[in-house]
């Protein structure tokens, strides 16, 4: 039995790690002893069982002289910091696959993030680059795709993308964590279906404050298909194609996250729209919605390749200006744009 | 000045004159592993069968439509033997036998094409042959240079004041003891096979084996410098899957028996003057499989492969006229190449005698050696991550702690060691004062008639094409601006002479632009602006800076502020 490395306790990290202890041995490393020591007592992590195939660590060298595969799942903001540390542990032989939907940003000239803040291709980094960027892994893939974690841990079925410029790196993934109720493809556009994943909860952040207003399956009907095209036409500047939108990655993942109130994205938007005001929000939720920073970055970067983005637009003034969710719907309803599919 | 003392005192022990010494086992090598691997491809005889036909079908037309003077004369006769063997009648085959047969045919081909491409390096030519190109150059540049000039300064002009090279050159010679070294050249002009042949055996390299265009044959002289420094040849007619495989087979046996190689990575000259953004992966290909051989294959010598970008920089290019029009006319970049276009000895000569005459200048810029992978090396040879660790290459190769070949993982590293190639060519390269003024001069045009496309651009008239003296002036110190700052992030190199005062500068730019074309690209009229009298020719050499994001800095705005306030 080969042994898997997963970084990171979050619940979809565990959810990964429970998933590749079905055929695996799996280290799963946790930054502190205290976390460490508190989850080996119980077994257990914020509902989830851990699987007894998986051994806990809290030593990057052994996680990393132990596995050949690694699976990274830590919010995007903390992501290069875990890297680094593990950087001198790692070398070409590993191959790492992440589950991470966020941006790192390299602030021009060092500024704030302000209103008038712009961002092109040069200021952004996927996880995969910030990987390529920091250690010696040349073979790096990406999971993501309908992966609500409390479903897979009920057993419920799913489906996942690993994407990789690598063959080897898509097939040593599907071996290691397809099972009967996780099916799993591949693809060679990575950037493509990591793009698909970060951007799309921008547009579950949306769909949440649409069903806190009960304004039916129209409306959402029309988010997701006005969002899909949204951010596929941004993408596209950034290196996507487009396909990538329309797959399990895309059009997939985006119709689980825009239903489930399991989504954290979903739950902001959700809450917003019920009147709750973002700090409140962030305080009370015990992990990361990625898609809040997004919407900042989406915002910055649309700015730069003037791409038409209202939705993204509406919802950064919704976050950051403090306008209403009402005259944000308002907005959206009177913007004027003609075509239908543009992106393709 | 004399030439630099080999490195290796025992030349008798350099991989390419054991190669030469046995060239015949070396060309059965070739033959038996090419063989082995297009075999690999067709496991059917049929397949096998359509692939030779195809091949002969192509070979066909070469012979009666694009016949150079090189082509060996039984041409025909080999070819049509080749026809005869195919014919053989499907009812009366039998299926194992038609294989075996098919598979002499494919070794006769393969042979022939094998028995061309490898090179024939001979000492004594060789060191006639560096002497000769040594003494040729200094003979021109004495007798050509301005006598005005010699009688004021006093002093005799050498090489070394014209031809400089940049880079870290002893580490280069240092590496070639430990590892095989590969030397990745921009390619602007035929002369540059010579040019880099010649400046190799300068800094004291040992011999390269390198791929020479088979047209470059049909010029005698060429032909006989190419053979003796090393070349091997290429015939980008000949775009058949089998003579193909059979060159890769040659270059990465040469590679893993340790012969120093270069190649043009970019294929073909660059026909629109910029730095190549899209290289050949065939070629590059070849490093990193014999890479693997060497690190993974009982008979591998465990040596390390170095891969130099090299920038070659000159004021001006011979064939720029040629090689833009083709480039604008659309008329693709493989096709150009099937006219024999060979530059006449007396060319070359015209050429040489202005470069020497006229006080031009070429930078030779060699690229710090890394290894495949972009890694870099230090003087042991060591791959070396950014904290300084060392790095085992034998962990790209291997998955789950063992070794194993994966086709499709080692063609995205060659893809990947190409992004490093192109991005060595930006860092490397040498902004001298023709391009700085070409590129402004043209963005300035480009802006001004912002509504034309490129080829009504071309058709500019005449009293259009004025730039006024102080916006080029203010537009060339824009751009130097950004330009000097990217040098001091190492993302360019600016040669000394950009240190002028602007107008000596531009003065600068305009006459070694000039110096060989007889429609000029900038001249300086009779008031004193600027005028381009070919602007086909201007867009050529402006190219030279595309890809550094410069554009930006010259808007319309600007040029009209430093036109009448500046």
């Amino acid at each position: 039995m080969q042994t898997i490395g997963v970084i990171g306790t979050g619940s979809f990290g565990t959810a990964v790690a429970n998933l590749l202890a079905e055929h695996n041995r799996v280290l799963l490393y946790t930054r502190t002893k205290e976390k460490l020591d508190t989850i080996n007592a119980s077994r257990e992590f914020r509902g989830q069982k851990l699987h007894p195939n998986i051994i806990l660590t809290n030593s990057p060298e052994e996680l990393a002289s132990k596995c050949h595969l690694i699976f990274p799942i830590v919010p995007s903001a903390s992501f290069r910091n875990m890297i680094k540390t593990f950087t001198p542990f790692l070398n070409p032989g590993h191959i790492l696959i992440h589950g991470t939907k966020g941006l790192d940003v390299i602030m021009p000239n060092d500024a704030e993030f302000s209103d008038t803040t712009i961002l092109s291709r040069e200021n952004i980094r996927t996880m995969s680059e910030v990987i390529l960027e920091e250690s010696l892994v040349v073979r790096v893939g990406y999971m993501g795709g309908p992966n609500i974690a409390k479903e897979i841990m009920d057993g419920k079925p799913a489906a996942t993308v690993i994407a990789s410029k690598y063959n080897e790196v898509v097939n040593e993934g599907v071996k290691s964590i397809r099972s009967s109720h996780f099916q799993v493809y591949g693809s060679n556009d990575i950037v493509g279906i990591e793009l698909a994943g970060i951007f799309k909860n921008i547009i579950a952040i949306a769909a949440g404050a649409i069903s806190a207003n009960n304004l039916g399956e129209n409306a959402k009907g029309m988010l997701l298909s006005r969002g899909t095209g949204e951010i596929a036409r941004l993408s596209k500047y950034l290196g996507a194609s487009p396909q990538a939108f329309l797959g399990v990655a895309g059009i997939g993942d985006l119709v689980a996250t825009c239903s489930s109130k399991d989504s954290r994205n979903f739950t902001v938007g959700y809450r917003l729209a019920k009147g709750e005001k973002l700090k409140e929000i962030i305080a009370s939720m015990n992990e990361v919605a990625e898609g809040i920073y997004t919407v900042r970055i989406a915002h910055a970067l649309a700015k730069k390749y003037d791409v038409v983005c209202p939705i993204t637009n509406t919802l950064y003034n919704i976050l950051f200006k403090d306008q209403s969710v009402e005259e944000g719907l308002r907005y959206l309803m009177a913007f004027r744009l003609f075509k239908d599919v543009d992106f393709i | 000045m004399a030439l630099l003392p080999f490195i290796d005192s025992s030349a008798s022990d350099w991989p390419i004159v054991k190669l030469s010494e046995n060239r015949e086992a070396f060309v059965k090598e070739i033959v038996q592993e090419s063989v082995r691997k297009i075999l690999s491809h067709y496991a059917k005889a049929d397949d096998l069968y359509d692939e030779i036909s195809s091949t002969l079908f192509q070979e066909k037309i070469r012979i009666t439509e694009k016949k150079w003077k090189v082509d060996p004369a039984d041409e025909q006769e080999f070819w049509g033997d080749i026809r005869k063997q195919l014919l053989v009648n499907p009812v009366e085959r039998n299926e194992t036998e038609f294989k075996k047969h098919l598979e002499q045919v494919l070794e006769s081909i393969v042979t022939r094409y094998a028995e061309e491409i490898a090179g024939q390096f001979e000492m004594g030519a060789f060191k006639f042959a560096r002497n000769a190109v040594e003494q040729g150059f200094s003979y021109m540049l004495t007798t050509a240079t301005d006598r005005s000039i010699k009688r004021l300064t006093g002093e005799k002009p050498t090489l070394n004041d014209r031809i400089h090279f940049l880079g870290n050159t002893e580490k280069i010679k240092r590496l070639s003891e430990i590892g095989t070294v590969i030397i990745l050249p921009t390619h602007f002009s035929n002369l540059d096979s010579i040019l880099v042949g010649w400046s190799i055996d300068k800094i004291g390299l040992p011999p390269f084996a390198y791929g020479a265009g088979i047209n470059l044959y049909n010029n005698a002289i060429l032909g006989y410098f190419m053979n003796r420094l090393g070349a091997y040849k290429v015939d980008r007619r000949k775009k058949n899957a089998i003579y193909l495989e059979t060159l890769k087979t040659h270059t990465q046996l040469s590679i893993q028996k340790g012969c120093h190689n270069l190649f043009f990575p970019g294929g073909t000259r660059s026909r629109k003057g910029n730095l190549e953004d899209h290289l050949k992966m065939g070629l590059l290909s070849t490093t990193i499989e014999a890479q693997e051989y060497n690190l993974f294959n009982s008979n591998g010598n465990g040596k390390k492969i170095f891969v130099v970008p090299m920038v070659i920089n000159y004021h001006l290019v011979l064939e720029a006229n040629g090689l833009i029009n083709d480039y604008l006319s659309h008329a693709g970049q493989e096709k150009y190449l099937e006219k024999d276009k060979s530059l006449k000895p007396w060319q070359i000569f015209k050429f040489l005698w202005k470069f020497f005459g006229l006080g031009s200048e070429i930078y030779l810029s060699y690229g710090d050696p890394k290894d495949l992978f972009g890694n870099a090396v230090d003087d042991k040879g060591n791959s070396i991550d950014k904290a300084g660790r060392v790095i085992d290459l034998k962990q790209y190769f291997t998955l789950n702690g063992a070794y194993k070949y994966d086709h499709q993982r080692d063609s995205e590293y060659t893809k990947q060691l190409a992004i490093q190639i192109v991005k060595g060519f930006h860092k490397y390269n040498v902004v001298l004062s023709s391009h700085l003024v070409a590129f402004t001069a043209f963005e300035i045009l480009l802006n001004q008639y912002k509504k034309l496309d490129l080829y009504e651009m071309m058709r500019l008239p005449a009293d259009y094409r004025i730039i006024s003296r102080n916006m080029l002036e203010g537009a060339v110190e824009k751009v130097l601006a950004k330009l000097n700052l990217m040098a001091t992030k190492g993302e360019v190199i600016l040669a000394p002479h950009l240190g002028k005062d602007t107008s000596a500068l531009v003065n600068h730019g305009i006459r070694q632009m000039g110096v060989y074309h007889t429609t000029l690209p900038l001249r300086i009229n009779k008031d004193g602006n600027i005028v381009s009298d070919n602007l086909k020719l201007l867009y050529y050499y402006h190219n030279r800076l595309e890809g550094y994001g410069l554009r930006s800095i010259i808007n319309k705005k600007a040029l009209v502020e430093t036109a009448f306030f500046g």
